[in-house]
């Protein structure tokens, strides 16, 4: 035995002996479109028990030039549940030969509280090296043991846009005989193998080449090779937990996270139904505890142990009046059910991008919460964490997405409020008068609706210099602009936030050989071209649309005619339509009138180019002038 | 005569009573009130905040800090939520920390007409270990809501008794009223600075203080190991400073403001000298003469800038057999610039590890890069100091402290000139320093510890010429070729541009930049010979650069490279205007027109200044034939200018856009 022992330990000694990591094995094919590569990357992990595994990684990553070295990695979190074993990191120079080591008391210890959290029991181990040569190569083991097998490592064979790797394995075992569900995503097109048992899952990758990242492109996430991975029965921060479905894991969430949490004292109870006491419609009832949450709680996040998933109490929230998204849905919850209103807590990833739960594949997902309020004609939604949105507005942040909705009864997965591209409307209404000085006067009334709304209305809350930012960065193609009275109405009732605003501009006009050059557009131009996409691989995604309809009203200058008429102009294309027109209504006034509409969709690859297109007609259309003549 | 007094005494009372401020006693005024009394606009006040710092001994730890703070907080509205969570920086430093305690806090809100108290409890304050030079506390408040006045105190003990924090007076929110007071005992003499709009003002009195001392004795033989308590009673005056300001407006950031803590109110107390009972006097800092011997006779700077053994045998290779001390220069700074990799961390001496290991290592911070290099130049028989700076992000070293230089730079005195250097960057060269050094006046130490200063920013313009040639087409479009030099500043600019990205993106990023442009055969000259200037040439087909009305096409004459938006948008602006360094353009420009039309009319020449020739802009358009050609240049001699300059620059602006904007019109012959 003890002979084994010692020809196993050989064997591994020559086994890390004989890595060569020289730069210049790397195969060119590896070195486009990338700023570092992934030489080798293995996890192997062992889940031991329900709340025990292991997992022991090997990372090595070439760096090729300064903007790489965000894929070293060379880190490691921990906390109380969650157990570093060995780390460890070597550096190597482009030769393969070893320059520096760091041992386990070389790294920094650091607490990793993120932005926007107040205090969290996470913290990090990490490596600081200044590279002294491009390229070089980090060598990071490292190991960990943790209680918390509820999210079992997912594997990403490529790790993001300019990167790519050599060697990734990804080894999974179970020694304690629960299932596990796995799911290979967009492996086709690449060298990866996958084995499954019922135990066990090895899969292995080669020369995965770098992915270079286009404007207007689908997530990174949708196109990249990788494995998801999910045990039907977890541990959490010391609760037990079940995933075979959706609807189970919506069981488990609510039987050991929620119950219990929603108790409310007898005096809150009463207050909120004082508060409600004459309305009959649920919606109302809805708007008015809406409103008594964002006059009375605030955003303040602390996670600590099973706090990280488990809403802190309603009791609690009422005494401090503050907690995290978990705590003020629950909370919300809680205040909807004594005033007889049924709710539901309900997981969401929120981002700007949109990210669907898997509902193939149920697991723990997510990163916010939401509350969903289900009435016979439609769903109110409330985004508990805000001060300020209006019922039933969700806006980029969690629209539009499979939803996971945690019932009594179990999960459900739903989607949450969709904006179709003409409910994001903005529509302007404006006046002005030319002088022949060039200078322009006028009013301008927007009022905006759907995600434009979501876009606008913190505007209320500007101070002065902020707004004069705004609008002056708003009309930044209108120089010496001087903005007059700015008015606001909010109208949180049916979602329309309206701005009127005054505003003048020197010059705005060019004069030439007696004749002024005028761009009829002052109000709402909208410039902006999507960047030429070289070789275009991926296709486009336009996330959101929009429709915007404008009516100016132009009084021109005692004495000055139109030379000539600028022709109606329409666009019609698969992405959306554009339509301009100019008409004297009567001598000396003009109106002006524009359509945008974009809308939104994936289409394919070679669509970019149109697309690229017809904004650049939009924006020269914009930009477009006339020329008054002298009587 | 005696009701008198008492009259006297209750009106004396009363007065002092009505001015002081009580934790938990509010007023219904100040929970009731809706809108701050001065700012409208804002969305909450600090209405007070007191500290007061005094110091302890103990026989055992000897002297310590403490502060006692109290604010009072108003929230308006609920965008000023953020200021219902107080977050306390606490340094540590090898073993010792400063420690938060006694943290009270209590929030009222006014409900039904009545106010209504809520207590700060333990689940409301967090100490995070953040790394081991820092920690920080976390209070945040219960029952806030729109109106909520909040009072927290709290008491930071410190060991580390040399060092106090800035005392800040403004804030993004106003200020009512501020109050500080510090117990300074004799034995510390602190150097206090006031910056700020708004300048402090202290009062200054002396007030005798006495402790009692106990501490064990060893018997004065020390041969019997006996020890024996014993107390006294250490008897010493203290100087008291008090500052009192109230309505204390808000500042916020501005474009183009290079640190604003350069302009908000505060107060700094540095450490100048120490006497303590039967001790030496020890003098800190007091003058900026003073800092820089001090600064000097830091291990961690004078003595690792003498060491020389660990380079001699390299050094002696590279100036073999050079002469001239500007090619030794330039030999020495090359081999330090490749050799050694800046760790990101600035800092005004050698870290721990010291500067022969950061050599050995090829890497290490701003000192320990700049003063191996100083000390080599030494070494090669050069008149060469170490600098001390202030970097941007540390602010303008208004007045003299050791904190006020957190960097280091190089300097070689040649004649009546200075030639600065810094090695931390890839892309500089001798004269050519990185943005974050050029800030106003650096402090040159010489080998005797006296020390001059320096001007950082530069004095020659950093420039950027343009050569077009292109040919306008009847349809709009433009087809031609560029040549643009860039030199000093700008060329170190686009040199670490390029560094970050790849060639291809940045030729998107600049298509981007020009609207609808396509470059090709771009090409790039002089990128690794730092000394000469970056040169990048390409070709370009831009359309619809030119409008088409009627029968005649009408562009700007200086096409894409026409400045088209204001900097300056804002009406009024509250601080200087800093620009890093002086800047020319200069644009040479010549158009050939399509055949089959003639020049019906061009922009007139212009030339606007700006006041003290700090600026100047002049353009010139002239046609001969089927050619046209243009000459502008646009100056900035100067790279700081205060605020009342402000109208004048964004005048200049719009009058420099006004005339770019102009247009040549073509009709057909």
């Amino acid at each position: 035995m003890r002979i084994l022992t010692f020809l196993l330990t050989f064997l591994s000694f020559f086994i890390s002996f004989s890595q060569n990591y020289t730069y210049s094995d790397i195969p060119d094919e590896l070195l486009v479109n990338a700023d570092a590569v992934v030489r080798l990357d293995k996890m192997d992990v062992v889940v031991e028990a329900r709340d025990q595994m292991t997992v022991t990684s090997i990372r090595v990553v070439t760096v090729l030039n300064e903007n790489g070295n965000r894929f070293v990695h060379a880190s490691a979190y921990y906390d109380d549940g969650h157990k570093i074993g060995s780390i460890e990191a070597r550096i190597y120079d482009r030769n393969g030969e070893e320059v520096k080591k760091f041992k386990k008391k070389d790294f920094f210890d650091q607490s990793a509280v993120g932005g926007g959290t107040l205090y969290s029991d996470s913290r990090v181990m990490y490596m600081r090296y200044t590279p002294t040569e491009y390229p070089y190569t980090v060598e990071f083991t490292d190991s960990y043991v943790t209680t918390n097998t509820a999210f079992a490592p997912s594997w990403n064979f490529i790790d993001g846009y300019r990167v790519s790797t050599e060697q990734s394995e990804f080894n999974f075992t179970v020694n304690c005989g629960i299932p596990f569900r796995h799911k290979n995503l967009n492996l086709d097109a690449y060298s990866i193998t996958v084995e499954v048992s019922d135990s066990e899952l090895r899969s292995s990758g080669t020369n995965l080449k770098a992915f270079k990242s286009e404007p207007l492109s689908p997530s990174f996430q949708s196109m990249a090779p990788h494995i998801k991975l999910a045990l039907e029965e977890f541990h959490l921060e010391g609760v037990d937990g079940t995933a075979k479905s959706w609807e189970d894991l919506g069981k488990w969430m609510y039987d050991k996270l929620l119950v219990g949490q929603g108790n409310l004292d007898e005096h809150t109870i009463q207050k909120v139904q004082e508060l409600v006491k004459d309305l009959e419609d649920p919606r109302d009832k809805v708007s008015k505890i809406y409103q008594y949450v964002q006059d009375n709680t605030r955003y303040i996040s602390v996670q600590l142990g099973i706090g990280g998933w488990m809403p802190i109490s309603a009791i609690e929230v009422d005494r401090v009046k503050y907690g995290d998204c978990k705590g003020l849905t629950n909370y919300t919850m809680a205040l909807l059910k004594a005033v007889g209103v049924e709710s539901y807590y309900t997981v969401v990833h929120a981002g700007s991008r949109k990210r669907d739960l898997d509902a193939e594949f149920p697991s723990m997902q997510g990163n916010h919460v939401i509350l969903n309020i289900p009435l016979d004609e439609d769903d109110i939604w409330l985004e508990c964490t805000s001060q300020v949105t209006p019922v039933d507005h969700l806006g980029t942040f969690t629209d539009n997405r499979n939803v996971l909705r945690v019932t009594p009864k179990g999960g459900e997965l739903i989607r949450s409020k969709q904006y179709l591209d003409e409910d994001n409307h903005q529509g302007s209404k404006g006046e002005y008068v030319v002088h022949e000085n060039g200078r322009v006067t006028g009013k301008v009334t927007i009022a905006s609706t759907g995600i434009q709304y979501y876009q606008k209305f913190r505007n209320g809350l500007k101070s002065e210099i902020e707004k004069e930012e705004y609008y002056k960065e708003y009309w930044n193609y209108v120089n010496n602009l001087t903005l007059g009275k700015i008015e606001f109405n909010n109208d949180k009732q049916n979602t329309v936030f309206v701005e009127e605003i005054e505003i003048e501009a020197d010059n705005y006009l060019s004069n030439m050989d007696g004749k002024l050059f005028l761009a009829p557009n002052l109000y709402n131009r909208n410039l902006i071209v999507p960047e030429r996409s070289r070789s275009r691989k991926t296709d486009l995604v336009i996330s959101r649309g929009y429709l915007d309809e404008d009516e100016f009203t132009i009084h021109l200058p005692e004495g000055y005619q139109l030379e000539n008429l600028m022709e109606p102009l329409k666009l019609e294309t698969t992405y959306g339509s554009y339509e301009i027109s100019l008409e004297q209504k009567e001598p000396g006034i003009l109106v002006y009138k524009r359509k945008l509409l974009v809308k939104s969709g994936q289409y394919t690859k070679e669509d970019y180019k149109p697309y690229r297109d017809f904004r650049k007609q939009v924006a020269r259309y914009d930009n477009s002038r006339i020329i008054l003549t002298k009587l | 005569m005696k009701v008198r007094l008492l009259i006297l005494l209750l009106v004396g009372t009363h007065l002092t009573q009505a001015n002081e401020v009580k934790f938990g006693k509010v007023s219904e005024q100040e929970v009731a009130e809706t809108q701050h009394h001065l700012e409208p606009d804002a969305d909450a006040a600090i209405l007070y905040k007191k500290e007061r710092v005094f110091y302890n001994y103990n026989a055992e730890q000897g002297w310590s800090l403490t502060k006692e703070a109290h604010y009072r907080i108003k929230i308006y509205n609920k965008e000023g939520f953020s200021w219902a969570t107080l977050q306390i920086p606490l340094y540590a430093s090898q073993g010792d920390e400063e420690k938060i305690a006694n943290v009270k806090g209590i929030t009222f809100n006014m409900i039904d007409g009545k106010i209504v108290e809520e207590k700060l409890k333990k689940d409301g304050i967090f100490v995070e270990e953040v790394n081991k030079y820092r920690n920080k506390a976390s209070i945040t408040m219960p029952e806030v809501k729109e109106g909520s006045v909040l009072d927290i105190e709290f008491k930071v003990n410190s060991p580390l008794y040399w060092y106090m924090d800035d005392f800040r007076f403004q804030y993004s929110i106003p200020v009512n009223r501020v109050d500080l007071r510090l117990d300074i005992p004799q034995y510390f003499v602190f150097k206090r600075h006031s910056k700020g709009y708004y300048p402090i003002q202290f009062q200054q009195s002396r007030e005798s203080r006495s402790i009692n001392i106990s501490y064990r004795t060893e018997d004065v033989a020390g041969k019997l190991g006996k020890t024996s308590r014993q107390s006294h009673n250490l008897s010493f005056y203290e100087n008291v400073y008090e500052v009192q300001a109230s309505d204390l407006p808000s500042m916020v950031e501005e474009e183009y403001t290079s640190n604003i803590n350069n302009y908000r109110s505060a107060i700094k107390f540095e450490l100048a000298s120490t006497q303590f009972p039967n001790r030496p006097y020890k003098d800190y800092s007091l003058t900026w003469e003073g800092v820089a011997k001090s600064i000097y006779e830091y291990e961690s700077f004078g003595t690792e800038l003498r060491r020389e053994n660990y380079y001699k045998d390299e050094v002696d290779q590279i100036i073999d057999g050079i002469t001239d001390d500007r090619e030794k220069a330039k030999l020495i700074f090359e081999f330090v610039q490749s050799k050694m990799n800046w760790n990101d961390y600035y800092g005004v001496t050698c870290s721990r590890d010291g500067i022969k290991k950061a050599f050995k290592e090829g890497a290490g911070n701003a000192a320990e890069i700049n003063l191996m290099l100083t000390s080599m130049f030494r070494y090669a028989g050069l008149n060469a100091n170490p600098i001390l700076v202030s970097t941007r992000s540390n602010g303008i070293p208004l007045f003299p402290t050791t904190d006020g230089f957190n960097y280091v730079i190089a300097g070689m005195e040649v004649l009546d000139n200075v030639i600065l250097f810094d090695a931390t960057e890839k892309n500089t060269i001798p004269g050519v320093l990185p943005n974050r050094a050029l800030n106003w006046m650096g402090r040159l130490v010489r080998k005797d510890g006296s020390s001059s200063q320096v001007e950082l920013t530069p004095k020659k313009l950093s420039k950027e010429i343009h050569y077009v040639t292109a040919t306008i087409h009847e349809d709009g479009s433009v087809d031609g070729k560029t040549r643009t030099q860039y030199t000093n500043q700008l060329a170190l600019e686009l040199r670490d541009k390029l560094e970050k990205t790849d060639e291809e993106t940045y030729l998107e990023n600049m298509e981007n930049q020009h609207g609808e442009m396509e470059i090709d055969g771009y090409e790039l000259k002089n990128k690794e010979q730092l000394e000469k200037p970056m040169i990048e040439t390409c070709d370009f087909v831009k359309e619809n650069q030119c409008e088409i009305i009627g029968q005649k096409i009408y562009f700007k004459p200086m096409l894409f490279l026409a400045e088209s938006s204001n900097p300056f948008k804002m009406e009024k602006r509250e601080y200087p205007v800093d620009f890093s360094f002086p800047r020319q353009k200069k644009y040479m420009i010549s158009l050939t027109i399509p055949e089959g039309y003639k020049v019906e009319s061009l922009p007139e020449s212009a030339v606007v200044q700006l006041p003290e020739n700090s600026g100047k802009f002049s353009f010139k358009v002239l046609s001969q034939g089927n050619q046209i050609r243009v000459n502008a240049t646009t100056e900035l001699n100067s790279a700081f200018f205060p605020v009342e300059y402000y109208d004048a620059l964004k005048e200049y602006y719009k009058n420099l856009i006004l005339k770019q904007s102009e247009k040549v019109v073509l009709s057909k012959v």
